[in-house]
């Protein structure tokens, strides 16, 4: 090899370091700007009382919801579940429990208990225009009228919730993951901007904060001096505080973040918990029933559907928690986790792509997209490139120790720092207590999060991302072409 | 070796001798800057906690002890008669007292007590919400505005007209001194309401109609041509909720069934389907009116006529609530077809267009509503 061929080698590398010096700059500042808007908005409310929901609790003025839960194989929570949504705190709503085709008995401990009597003819069906799996019967309980189970073929999550629109029967419908506790005010609290849009603004799907149920309860109450502040109760396993760090990280800079200037620039992507109008979501077609693509989908959707239409509607994100949902807790859990998350949003982003960079979308296509594209989609490839070239670097006798430096201090900058000052705003606005232990532990487990948990967590996101590219590469299209015929079959 | 690259539009040699130092000192002193700040937070927050413990505790203790059988507060309650031990007491005790003044509000059933409580906020924390409305933290403001009405101090009814001139005054705010107007019975918010410009959602509008007192809701009746679009759903949608029985309101709602505004139209077709009342002379107009319109009516209007079909009956209603019941609407076919069922033999009449009527969806909403009242039967 001459010196020439050499020296075009070291350009190149030392490109890379430039552009990943660059790539970290410019997502420090975004991360950083976002948390600060998110800082403005929650310092605002802080303190606010409880009491300022009080108007949601008037059955009168409330609108009605349905509450999808899609089930599979659940025989021994079933009841629990659904005795914790019957039990909610709210003035109209139906429950609907789709049983996505368990082999358990699943379907029998739901008609025992709930003594359901079929409905001979159909119920209600709201067409989404798109096929959804054969719906074996309908169920009403003799002991809750507001009570319907669907029991239907196996189709998966989205299949089911489909399904579950398609029966219920009110304006909005909230949409429950597999392992999901709601709040039993997450209602009140998830109405009240559906409530309070002024007559120019409509709001379309809400989110809300999602909270760990692994070791805490979620929990809510006026009065605070004679019934104790709800304590933190924080889990033991590092894992499980790396995750608790992670969402609230995620919670504050990608959720309330993005919300903070009413642009409409939200993508929550929580399948835990959300709350959707159902004639929007209907106009959109209902959940994509493919496997691979994640709930995101839907919200881009609705994006683009509002920007076609010129529709005034808007997608938002409340402060309060709203559900708690279980995490793994294994370091095979959460590989696997992650993996099903990565590809859910590579597809995600593949299948809509042509909204991203693109001006028609307005911030949607110009902001956020290349925002989740650049931070969540690619930013684990970066982030363990950044750590390769950190230690290639120290090999290379052409690359300066003091720019490795720099880039070491990025990326400590980028992960602990930013989630270490995540936690401590958390700790300072929480409405739970946190005894000085807790929050020594927190803080000491976010300075921790760049020499374990992060890389660790960008490896598992990179497995899943090599393995989306891998099946887009080996089906192209094709896997996508089916479920578009299926969808466009009614 | 070292090669010669471009840094910024310099060139240098390597990746510095002055770039990178520069660079590490200004990212250095970024993250030493942060840590350091993060650090101090920490002890701060730590600190913090400790204090908040601290008054916690005291708070606590200053709750138990007015919760106590034999506490000023009880006596004051039971008997009515203030103690200056109650009223003259440190920040910390004056938030206890306040939750436990609305805990006792809220779980009281008693007029009398309810009005003591009142009194006695008024007495404890007339100054302090005063100084609290103008303070620069919304959540405050947001607060005292919450409690204020809670109490209903009316005595800062023009403290809160002050504030709502005020730039500072946010719409959350501003709806909320409504809604104390509203349940306090203070005139001004008639003029309020009249204002065109008034940002309030349509929840909040009828979360206002819905607490007027008597004689506010009578002018705003009064005034009901006057009053903004938005404003005038409301109050015909309070009227439902009120369920209002008087001659001139119900007057008023069949004055708005053959109103050219739709939106109106249709609240007043739901407020008579919930009131369930009509003059025959209404009813006679109306099945003239919507013989000759009914497939030009939007969907919730027809929806709506359903319902009112249901609840306020006369014979020549059924041939209408046949032909709703081949509506294309899935909706709209269901509510027809309760409203059949509410009918005297009603079931019968459904078990008919179950067997004869032409159109085959009215056929089978028939059946599916007979299939629903025998499960409405079975839940009895």
């Amino acid at each position: 090899m001459n010196e020439r061929w050499l020296e075009l080698l070291q350009s190149l590398i030392l490109l890379c370091y430039k552009g990943i010096w660059i790539y970290l700059v410019v997502v420090i500042i975004a991360c950083i700007w976002l948390f600060l808007a998110a800082v403005r908005t929650m310092v605002r409310k802080k303190d606010l009382d409880l009491l300022h929901y009080d108007e949601v609790l008037n059955e009168a003025l409330a609108p009605p919801v349905s509450v999808l839960l899609p089930v599979h194989n659940r025989e021994n929570t079933i009841i629990a579940d659904v005795n914790h949504l019957l039990d909610i705190h709210y003035g109209c709503y139906e429950v609907i429990v789709i049983n996505d085709g368990s082999t358990d008995d699943t379907m029998e401990r739901l008609m025992e208990v709930y003594k359901l009597s079929t409905v001979k003819s159909k119920i209600h069906y709201s067409s989404i225009g798109q096929a959804v799996g054969e719906i074996r019967g309908a169920y009403r309980s003799l002991r809750y009228d507001n009570l319907v189970v669907v029991d239907k073929q196996h189709g998966g999550h989205s299949d089911a919730l489909n399904a579950g629109i398609r029966v219920s029967q009110y304006p909005y419908f909230a949409s429950i993951g597999p392992t999901t506790m709601l709040d039993k005010y997450a209602f009140v609290k998830i109405m009240k901007p559906i409530m309070a849009a002024l007559p120019d603004e409509e709001i379309i799907a809400c989110g809300g904060r999602l909270e760990l149920a692994n070791s805490q309860k979620v929990s809510c109450s006026r009065f605070h001096i004679q019934s104790e502040k709800p304590v933190a109760d924080l889990p033991k396993s590092p894992l499980l505080m790396m995750q608790r760090i992670e969402y609230i990280r995620a919670f504050l800079i990608s959720g309330l973040g993005l919300v903070r200037y009413n642009i409409n620039t939200l993508l929550f992507t929580s399948e835990a918990f959300g709350l959707f109008k159902k004639s929007y979501v209907m106009e959109v077609g209902g959940y994509n029933p493919d496997p691979r693509m994640a709930h995101l989908e839907l919200i881009m959707r609705l994006h683009k559907h509002m920007k076609q239409i010129k529709g005034r509607g808007r997608i938002v994100y409340i402060d309060d928690p709203v559900c708690s949902t279980k995490v793994p807790e294994s370091c095979a859990g959460l590989h696997q986790q992650r993996i099903r998350w990565h590809r859910q949003l590579t597809n995600t982003m593949w299948e809509q792509r042509e909204m991203a960079g693109n001006p028609k979308y307005g911030w949607m296509g110009m902001v956020t997209i290349p925002y989740f594209i650049m931070v969540e989609l690619i930013g684990p490839v970066l982030e363990i490139g950044t750590l390769l070239l950190l230690f290639i670097g120290l090999l290379l006798p052409f690359v300066e120790n003091s720019l490795l430096v720099v880039l070491g201090m990025l990326l400590l900058l980028y992960g602990s720092l930013l989630s270490a000052a995540v936690i401590l705003f958390e700790v300072w606005l929480a409405r739970r207590r946190y005894t000085a232990r807790e929050v020594t532990r927190l803080f000491l487990y976010a300075l921790s999060e760049s020499f374990w948990f992060r890389p660790m967590n960008n490896i598992f996101r990179i497995h899943g991302l090599i393995k989306a590219l891998w099946s887009l590469r080996e089906h192209g299209d094709s896997g996508r072409s089916a479920y578009s015929g299926l969808r466009a079959d009614k | 070796m070292r090669n010669r690259v471009q840094w910024f539009g310099k060139s240098m040699s390597g990746w510095t001798e002055t770039g990178s130092s520069y660079l590490v000192q200004v990212t250095g002193l970024i993250c030493g800057g942060v840590l350091v700040t993060l650090l101090a937070i920490y002890l701060v927050l730590l600190w913090r906690n400790r204090l908040k413990q601290r008054t916690l505790k005291l708070q606590k203790k200053a709750f138990r002890d007015l919760m106590a059988d034999d506490s000023s507060l009880r006596h004051y309650l039971a008997g009515g008669e203030i103690t200056p031990k109650l009223l003259d007491v440190r920040k910390v005790q004056q938030k206890a007292l306040q939750e436990v003044l609305l805990q006792q509000l809220e779980e009281s059933t008693d007029d009398l007590q309810r009005e003591r409580i009142r009194f006695l906020a008024g007495q404890a924390f007339g100054t302090l919400y005063r100084t609290q409305l103008g303070s620069m933290k919304w959540s405050e403001r947001i607060n005292t505005l919450l409690y204020i009405e809670q109490f209903q101090m009316t005595e800062l009814l023009p403290r809160l007209e002050e504030m709502m001139r005020s730039s500072l005054c946010s719409i959350q705010e501003r709806f909320i001194i409504l809604r104390i107007y509203a349940r306090s019975g203070y005139v001004r918010l008639v003029k309020e309401l009249l204002k065109r410009n008034t940002a309030m959602s349509d929840s909040q509008y009828l979360q206002i109609m819905l607490l007027l007192t008597d004689e506010i809701w009578e002018k705003v009746v009064d005034h009901y041509a006057e009053l903004p679009v938005q404003a005038k759903c409301s109050v015909v949608d309070a009227m439902r909720i009120r369920n209002v029985q008087t001659t001139r309101e119900l007057a008023l709602l069949e004055r708005l069934l053959f109103e050219d505004h739709v939106e109106q139209r249709i609240f007043s077709l739901r407020a008579l389907a919930q009131i369930g009342r009509m003059s025959d002379g209404t009813k006679d107009k109306l099945l003239l009116a919507w013989h000759e319109e009914r497939c030009i009516r939007s969907r919730l209007e027809r929806l709506m006529y359903a319902r009112l079909l249901g609840r306020v009956h006369t014979e020549g209603f059924i041939e209408h609530l046949n032909g709703l019941m081949g509506d294309p609407a899935y909706e709209i076919r269901q509510e027809a077809a309760n409203s059949l069922a509410q009918y005297d033999q009603g079931i019968e009449k459904l078990r008919c267009v179950a067997r004869v009527h032409p159109d085959k969806y009215a056929r089978q909403i028939a059946e599916e509503t007979l299939e629903r009242k025998q499960y409405e039967r079975k839940m009895a």
